[in-house]
């Protein structure tokens, strides 16, 4: 097992546009030893006017890249992916990067080197838009809300949510056969605010998806290092000379922050519709939580997801990506042999989290388990169904389940406590 | 560490295992009954509002359509949980064996095995059920003496279609270059067929294998397997995406069945050939069978309506008030006329006062059971043949995955589950659809012809004349009708519901199910009325192939490759177990009544060129509007950009 401790790592996420990607993605791997994750995901555009909801959506195709490099490397990589996909032109994409903490790795997992990217000019023009006061909403919800959230966090101000494919994970996997009632399949929406508009954004899509009902997802925000984001949110007529986003990018740049595009104090209906819906959902968020997050091989994921279970994760979400690399790849007929990884993330409180961490990392190196990294980041805040809290007759099960997980999960830290 | 889950497990009660299944069962059956309840309400309001007519063994089809819905929620789960992700697991497990050998071996058995397993020769035969040996002994010949070699041919035409689809995911070859070649070949051998009567007969049978060799489990199988092997099998071309095989499945079997005739043709041993082998039915025999058919024919025996009588009561009704009877009719005959000073005088007219028929209707008539029909027996039919669909080809999975790829099975449980699911569900599908939709839509389809033709409709003792005092607005009614049948029946199809999951799965939710369906299901409305519409005037197949299939191919160029995937896998998918039957009981029963058309060939074709043609405009549409709405281009163009 190896640790990162001498130089941090961190985790860059970038979001581009799909004829992009690979030119990104080659130049990002140019040197031996480097790799990437990729998966692709979807845009999320509202037209701006009504007839045109009957059109099919526009979702323009979007490919999510991301990377786990040293600190050090950062800025070189932050550079090249704005610069390669274009990430000046509005409506193109986003890079974003967050700290980890308590990393540790596999014997097999894919290293960066730390001297891969050439150093670069710090006075690169595109670095100039960096910010360092960004957050990331995630979002997991069923498919057929997304809709609404996406919506809601438009009004408030974002930009259309990124949307790709994921699995939810806990309380089925504890069912037996009956875990086909309940359905992995969700979607995870990607949201990048401003610090000052980032409460709420949070707390509109928090109650656009009633994260307060049993069963209804989890969304969680976190701080980033370093990013930009240049994202649209709605399509319009050719016929304009400029299009809304140019418009919107415009006043954004003319008042200096993005509190105006909140329309909620604008629609009246809008504003008491959801003042309404506010006061039924009573949103309970949680506050300085740490998320556990693991990059694991495909294959292994499954062990991976009993593992942690068993040290007391209640719920994850996994999302599946392509593995790109500057290495060698086994080939047949021409073609290249993929590998592909699972990124597994769970919230869990700072105690818990770092409990899971280290039972994980004994377990894996019993069970020899080596092409795996985890690592951890703080989550200032988190909305989901809290058990017991408020009794929804909808699902009991949910509150005896995690009830009982609950112990397994005490039983797991007070055996960590003893051996340590 | 496996163990360790299993200790895990909550011990549930009853009350707990009945809170989760509960609503999980009541969220099934309502989205099967959202994908059916527009063709059975459909199918049942025409008959009673537009044709009028009672309707025939209500008791039972409404039995039968539970059933389906049914059938349908354990069908839809059993591939969600069970043979979907067992093709996919397959699919990819099996690049990374690095056998090239063993993988397109596994790809043609695959195809051959599905055929096999899923056999559309009874749907062809039922089609051709009409064919008079005489008229036409090729197809007579094909569809009783060959049959055996006409499966084995749209087999082998499978496999090697699956095979090259497999193989082209490798390569990163593009859809377009297979498929608007193959279709120009396939187009160019239609033409040349259509010279020979005895080959132009062959055309409708092979366009329709096409389309109906592709089934509900093979479908979904082939799909899951090629998303399977495109997530490992990187080519260089994002585009792929694991469609396709369908595609080329249904074009293949095309293929193979014209070569089959046109060896047939040249050997010649088909009925009445120089090498005939079989027996010819005698000319006594045939005479026999044509009086018989001709005794048969509706036209002599229709039972016309009496008049009404005006009763005694009513009479003297008449005598003392000068009320004349409700719904009459006045005529005037027997008169002698004269033009006496210049005026036209007529002397000892008669009138006639008559009372008008009065249709007694019965929203339900008496006869609500078929009781020929027996329960049992169709259970067991619908649970061998479900058995025999899905139960082969998963062993021959399970095989390859353990002992060949030598790989453990993840999730077996589930797989277990689901594909228990999946045969539970085909049986009781299969059965629901003998008891509800098989009477419903035969009897509908036996129904519409009322509309232009005097005929005796289900469950009525007398003849019903034509609708309309004209020939084709009748007609144009029938097709119409057709047009809403195939739209309601292709929503309710479960391998295009499959499709339409995966199609939102790979684009990531970027062309969603909904849109796909409709869009497939406008398109088949489109094609099978062309279809009805080929039978009711009689049109020569090949006029009605040539141009759409023309149309498509310059569609087909100038589309996105993704879009061209689905388009062209949505056609295979169209005709399954519910579009099928109701469509060739309509086929069937309009082409009874118009002289020279004995089989119902063809319209199955046409359905499946529809939907190709509306998914490909839509693509065209939507990729349109994509570019123009958001990729700006502020600097330079996108195109120059990737070059660098």
């Amino acid at each position: 097992m190896k640790t990162h401790t001498e130089h941090g790592l961190s985790e860059l996420t970038a979001i581009l546009p799909q004829q992009y990607a690979d030119v990104v993605i080659n130049a990002l791997i140019e040197s031996p030893g480097t790799s990437a994750l990729m998966w692709n995901a979807r845009g999320t555009l509202l037209h701006d006017k009504w007839y045109r909801q009957m059109l099919p959506t526009i979702s323009p195709a979007k490919v999510v890249l991301q990377l786990l490099i040293p600190t050090t490397q950062l800025d070189s990589a932050l550079a090249i992916v704005i610069e390669q996909g274009r990430l000046h032109q509005q409506g193109a994409g986003a890079v974003f990067a967050s700290a980890c903490e308590g990393v540790w790795a596999g014997s097999a997992f894919h290293d960066w080197p730390a001297d891969a990217l050439p150093e670069r000019d710090q006075a690169y023009p595109g670095l100039l838009e960096l910010k360092d006061d960004l957050s990331v909403i995630y979002c997991v919800v069923e498919r057929d809300q997304t809709r609404a959230v996406s919506k809601a966090a438009i009004d408030s101000g974002a930009h259309g949510p990124i949307v790709f494919y994921g699995e939810g994970h806990g309380l089925r996997d504890h069912l037996g056969w009956l875990r086909i009632t309940k359905q992995a399949d969700k979607e995870i929406l990607t949201v990048l605010v401003d610090e000052n508009s980032s409460r709420e954004v949070f707390s509109s899509m928090a109650s656009a998806a009633e994260m307060h009902l049993p069963g209804r997802g989890y969304m969680f925000m976190m701080r980033l290092e370093r990013g930009m984001f240049n994202l649209p949110s709605r399509s319009s007529a050719h016929a304009y000379e400029a299009n809304m986003q140019q418009i919107i990018t415009a006043i954004d740049n003319l008042s200096g922050h993005t509190h105006w595009r909140d329309q909620s104090a604008y629609s009246a209906v809008q504003n008491s519709r959801q003042q309404a819906r506010a006061k039924r959902s009573r949103q309970n968020y949680r506050k300085n939580m740490v998320s556990v997050c693991s990059v694991v091989d495909r294959d292994d994921v499954e062990q991976l997801i009993e593992m942690m279970l068993a040290a007391g994760a209640t719920g994850m979400q996994i999302s599946h990506a392509r593995f790109a690399a500057n290495e060698e790849a086994c080939e047949l007929a021409g073609a290249k042999i993929n590998k592909e990884y699972a990124i597994v993330r769970s919230v869990r409180d700072a105690a818990t989290a770092e409990a899971i961490s280290a039972h994980v990392r004994r377990a894996a190196e019993e069970a020899d388990l080596c092409d795996v990294c985890m690592f951890l980041q703080p989550v200032p805040l988190v909305a989901s169904y809290v058990p017991g809290h408020r009794n929804y007759r909808a699902e009991p099960l949910v509150d005896t389940v995690s009830k009982q997980l609950q112990a397994a999960g005490d039983n797991v830290n007070q055996a960590a406590k003893a051996q340590s | 560490m496996s163990t360790h889950s299993h200790s895990d497990r909550l011990t549930l009660g009853w009350r707990d295992t009945y809170r989760l299944l509960l609503p999980y069962a009541k969220r099934n059956l309502t989205e099967q009954v959202k994908s059916i309840w527009f063709i059975v309400a459909y199918l049942i309001l025409f008959q009673l509002l537009v044709l009028q007519l009672p309707l025939v063994y209500s008791a039972m089809i409404a039995v039968g359509i539970g059933v389906v819905a049914l059938g349908l929620m354990f069908f839809m789960e059993g591939l969600r949980v069970g043979l979907m992700p067992l093709g996919e697991a397959i699919g990819v497990v099996l690049p990374r064996s690095g056998n090239m050998v063993l993988i397109l071996g596994f790809a043609f058995l695959l195809g051959l095995g599905a055929t096999f397993a899923e056999p559309a020769i009874a749907v062809l035969k039922a089609a051709g059920a009409g064919v008079q040996p005489e008229a036409a002994p090729l197809l007579y010949s094909l569809l009783n003496d060959f049959s055996g070699e006409l499966v084995s041919s749209v087999g082998v035409g499978v496999g090697l279609a699956v095979l090259l689809g497999v193989l082209r995911f490798f390569y990163g070859w593009s859809l377009k270059l297979l498929a608007i070649p193959a279709v120009s070949l396939l187009l160019g051998l239609s033409l040349y067929f259509s010279q020979t009567t005895l080959l132009n007969d062959i055309l409708g049978l092979a366009w329709d294998c096409g389309a109906v060799t592709t089934g509900p489990v093979t479908v979904p199988l082939v799909l899951a397997l090629g998303i399977g092997v495109c997530r490992i099998v990187n080519s260089g071309s994002d585009h792929n995406a694991g469609f396709g095989i369908v595609t080329l499945a249904s074009l293949f079997p095309i293929l193979a069945v014209l070569l089959l005739a046109l060896y047939h043709y040249n050997v010649e041993d088909y009925y009445g050939g120089k090498n005939y082998q079989g027996e010819l039915i005698s000319s006594v025999d045939s005479g026999a069978s044509e009086e018989a058919s001709a005794s048969d024919d509706p036209v002599t025996t229709l039972l016309r309506r009496p008049p009404e009588m005006v009763s005694e009561e009513e009479y003297q009704r008449y005598m003392q008030t000068g009320e004349l009877p409700d719904q009459y009719e006045i005529s005037f005959g027997d008169s002698d006329s004269e033009l006496v000073d210049g005026a036209l005088v007529l002397r000892n007219p008669e009138v006639r006062i008559v009372k008008q028929s009065q249709r007694s209707f019965h929203a339900f008539s008496d006869e609500t059971w078929d009781s020929e029909l027996s329960l049992a027996e169709q259970a067991k039919v619908a649970l061998i043949d479900a058995v025999r669909a899905i139960v082969p080809l998963c062993l021959f999975l399970f095989f390859v995955q353990r002992f060949l790829l030598k790989q453990p099975l993840h999730r077996a449980e589930e797989l277990r589950v689901g594909i228990l699911f999946a045969v539970v569900g085909m049986s009781l599908f299969g059965l629901g659809i003998a008891l509800g939709l098989m009477p419903l839509g035969g009897q509908l389809g036996g129904n519409v012809p009322v509309s232009f033709a005097e005929i005796t409709p289900w469950g009525m003792k007398y003849a019903e004349g034509p609708l309309f005092e004209s020939e084709h607005s009748g007609k144009l009614l029938a097709i119409l009708f057709a047009f809403f049948l195939g739209y309601g029946a292709t929503l309710a199809e479960p391998a295009l519901n499959a499709l339409g999951d995966t199609v939102e799965k790979i684009t990531v939710g970027a062309f969603r199910k909904p849109l796909l369906m409709q869009c497939v299901a406008i398109g088949v409305g489109f094609g099978i009325a062309a279809g009805i519409c080929k039978i009711a005037y009689n049109l020569p197949l090949i006029w009605m192939l040539v141009p759409p299939y023309a149309v498509v191919l310059v569609l087909t160029w100038f589309s996105k490759e993704d879009f061209v995937n689905f388009g062209w896998d949505s056609a295979g998918v169209t005709t399954g177990p519910i579009t099928v039957p109701l469509v060739l009981a309509m086929g069937l029963g309009i082409g009874g009544n118009i002289p020279g058309v004995s089989d119902g060939f063809g319209i199955l074709a046409l359905a499946s060129v529809g939907p190709i043609m509306t998914v490909l405009a839509v693509g065209l549409f939507t990729s349109k509007n994509d570019e123009l709405s958001i990729e700006e281009s502020e600097e330079e163009p996108v195109a120059e950009a990737v070059v660098s």
